[in-house]
């Protein structure tokens, strides 16, 4: 065994013994960094470790991170769910699935404001949840089409994980925002449709039938929606216009959000301060783990590992379409165990240059890594969305984690057509910057 | 008394943290204002100074109030009587590495004090100042650790066990 095997073998085990006995994510992988910059680079790690968490600590295009962050958290304590539901059922009540749509097309109108699936399932169910049981919905159906649906908050711009992984594989921001839209609205389709022939050939599990409205109603109903609409045309709209930066498409958004709850009555200064406190949570957490990734990174550079990497992929011939396979069902592996920004940050030294070295196009990988994050937040045992969805109906992570089942193999059909059609991902991102 | 010291100083630090994140948006506003009044008013560098001073400074008050994730798995599923060497363990470890992480961040950034390195833009700051934001971050964050290993040693539950913001990601 030559010394870059063992120093991968040694990074491993760390890893599975740091993360596994319960250490925090960050740290252990600072530690990882640590152990293999020891023994396996001849060269003192401590000021060079300082170097790099300084350098990864100020970047400027993680500054849009707690932006998003911010501003999400705004809209969650708005009063956003109830004008979604309002605003979005008269439109839905008469498809096949009645409201149970409202999961899928609320989310999606939430995911283009806010850029984690917690907050957008959480938003949504805020208020679905009481009112589809009210109808007598099929439970499982309606627990799985929101968890499954709320991950749409990664894939649909603005995106908290899309803003990561544009930091660490050194790719725009921007581009990743615009080239996860039409993904998105694939996923859509495929969730509604799924929803409705699955309420076709189950008429027994339907809810009660709402009531008829006519078109007057529905536009009236609809103009809740005006604001939250306004401010997803402000955001993707300068982005994809290259008016404005993602950290200041974030600061109008945040805003916009502010201006929003002012309109719902629902700003006031223990919610403002209760926002931001939240906010420096968890983009603290988040900034964090970058942070100490980059100290793994560099470790695992000095160690060579990358380059071994991309010369496996190289030497095992497996192509693009192989190498995603293995990686997808590498992805779900750790999707079991871990959430999404600590699978991409955790595997990205050792996965991007493999990516680099089969000729994969780095934003299409993106947004791949995207959706199969997607999928890492619906598998038990850990998954956030599962978590969410634990609080808001008290039922176990067992029995939502199966009524989500059919949502992940939707997303996973997803990843199939954006391999088999690879336009729907780069088309839009290279429209917009020629 | 000390414990209620230290976490009034981790508290402290996350209002500071919190008044940065703040600042981003305001520094990104004024230059988006700037803007249109044809005035470049360049803001990039100093937010992300102000990222720096937010994420590190927060670190301590994040970690109290249970927000750095974690994988609980084996720490859930270990019967009670391991449950508290696991936590032990844990802290221990996070000490260590939040210790050595401090004395490398504060050498380095001494070095960059001594040698007066400013910053590359157009502000042209001596980057040893929001350098040691950083540095304060990880002391706090080391200080809160031992306050936190010390409620663990005595049998309590600790702060972080409980995370009070449910949707992280």
């Amino acid at each position: 065994m030559d010394q870059v095997q063992l120093a991968f073998l040694v990074l491993a085990l760390c890893l599975l013994v740091f993360l596994g006995s319960g250490v925090w994510i960050s740290l252990s992988l600072l530690a990882a960094g640590l152990v293999i910059f020891h023994f396996f680079v001849p060269i003192d790690a401590g000021s060079i470790m300082a170097s790099t968490m300084w350098d990864a600590s100020w970047n400027w295009a993680l500054t849009a991170l707690p932006l998003f962050v911010w501003m999400g958290e705004i809209l969650m304590r708005s009063g956003l769910s109830s004008s979604l539901f309002r605003g979005l059922s008269p439109w839905v009540s008469r498809l096949p699935g009645g409201l149970m749509h409202i999961n899928v097309f609320g989310c999606g109108v939430m995911a283009a404001v806010s850029g984690s699936s917690a907050v957008t399932a959480a938003t949504v169910g805020r208020m679905s949840i009481p009112e589809l049981k009210a109808r007598n919905y099929d439970s499982n159906m309606m627990v799985g089409s929101l968890a499954g649906s709320g991950t749409f908050g990664l894939l649909i711009p603005p995106s908290i994980i899309m803003i990561v992984y544009g930091v660490i594989a050194q790719q725009s921001v921007a581009r990743l925002f615009i080239a996860g839209i039409v993904p998105g609205l694939v996923l859509i389709t495929l969730f509604s449709a799924y929803i409705a022939i699955w309420s076709l050939r189950h008429p027994d599990r339907q809810g009660a039938a709402p009531e008829k409205s006519t078109l007057g109603e529905k536009l009236r109903a609809s103009r809740e929606l005006i604001p939250v609409v306004a401010l997803i045309v402000a955001i993707i709209g300068s982005i994809y216009g290259g008016f404005a930066t993602p950290t200041e498409a974030a600061t109008v958004g945040i805003f916009g959000a502010l201006l929003l709850a002012l309109i719902n009555g629902t700003l006031s200064r223990a919610m403002f301060l209760e926002s931001l406190m939240s906010a420096t949570r968890i983009s603290c957490m988040i900034s964090f783990i970058i942070a100490c990734a980059a100290c793994l990174s560099i470790a695992v550079g000095f160690a060579n590992i990358p380059r071994a990497a991309a010369e496996w992929v190289q030497s095992m011939n497996l192509g693009p379409g192989g190498l995603i396979i293995v990686l997808t069902v590498f992805f779900l592996i750790m999707g079991c165990f871990l959430e999404g920004i600590s699978i991409l940050v955790l595997s990205s030294a050792v996965v991007l240059p493999m990516i680099e070295a089969a000729g994969i196009d780095p934003i299409w990988f993106g947004i791949y890594a995207v959706i199969v994050i997607e999928c890492a937040q619906i598998t038990p045992p850990v998954g956030f969305n599962l978590i969410v969805l634990r609080s808001l109906t008290g039922q176990s992570i067992g029995r939502i984690a199966r009524a989500t089942f059919p949502f992940m193999c939707l997303l996973l059909f997803a990843i199939v057509l954006i391999y088999m059609f690879p336009g729907l991902v780069t088309f839009l991102p290279n429209l917009m910057l020629g | 008394m000390l414990r209620r010291t230290i976490r009034k100083l981790a508290n402290l630090c996350g209002w500071m943290a919190a008044a940065f994140l703040a600042g981003i948006a305001v520094a990104t506003a004024l230059q988006i204002i700037a803007r249109q009044f044809g005035k470049p008013v360049e803001t990039t560098e100093l937010s992300g100074f102000f990222l720096a001073a937010a994420t590190f400074l927060a670190l301590a008050h994040t970690f109290v109030m249970g927000g750095h994730v974690r994988l609980g798995l084996v720490a859930d599923f270990a019967p009670k009587g391991l449950r508290r060497p696991f936590e032990i363990w844990a802290c221990v470890f996070a000490a260590l590495i939040v210790g050595y992480a401090g004395w490398h961040m504060t050498a380095f950034t001494y070095e960059t004090y001594r040698f007066g390195d400013l910053s590359p833009g157009l502000l042209a700051v001596p980057l040893w100042i929001p350098q040691s934001a950083i540095c304060v971050g990880l002391w706090v964050m080391l200080l809160s650790i031992i306050e936190q290993a010390s409620l663990v040693l005595s049998g309590q539950l600790a702060d972080y066990e409980t995370n009070v913001d449910s949707a992280v990601e």
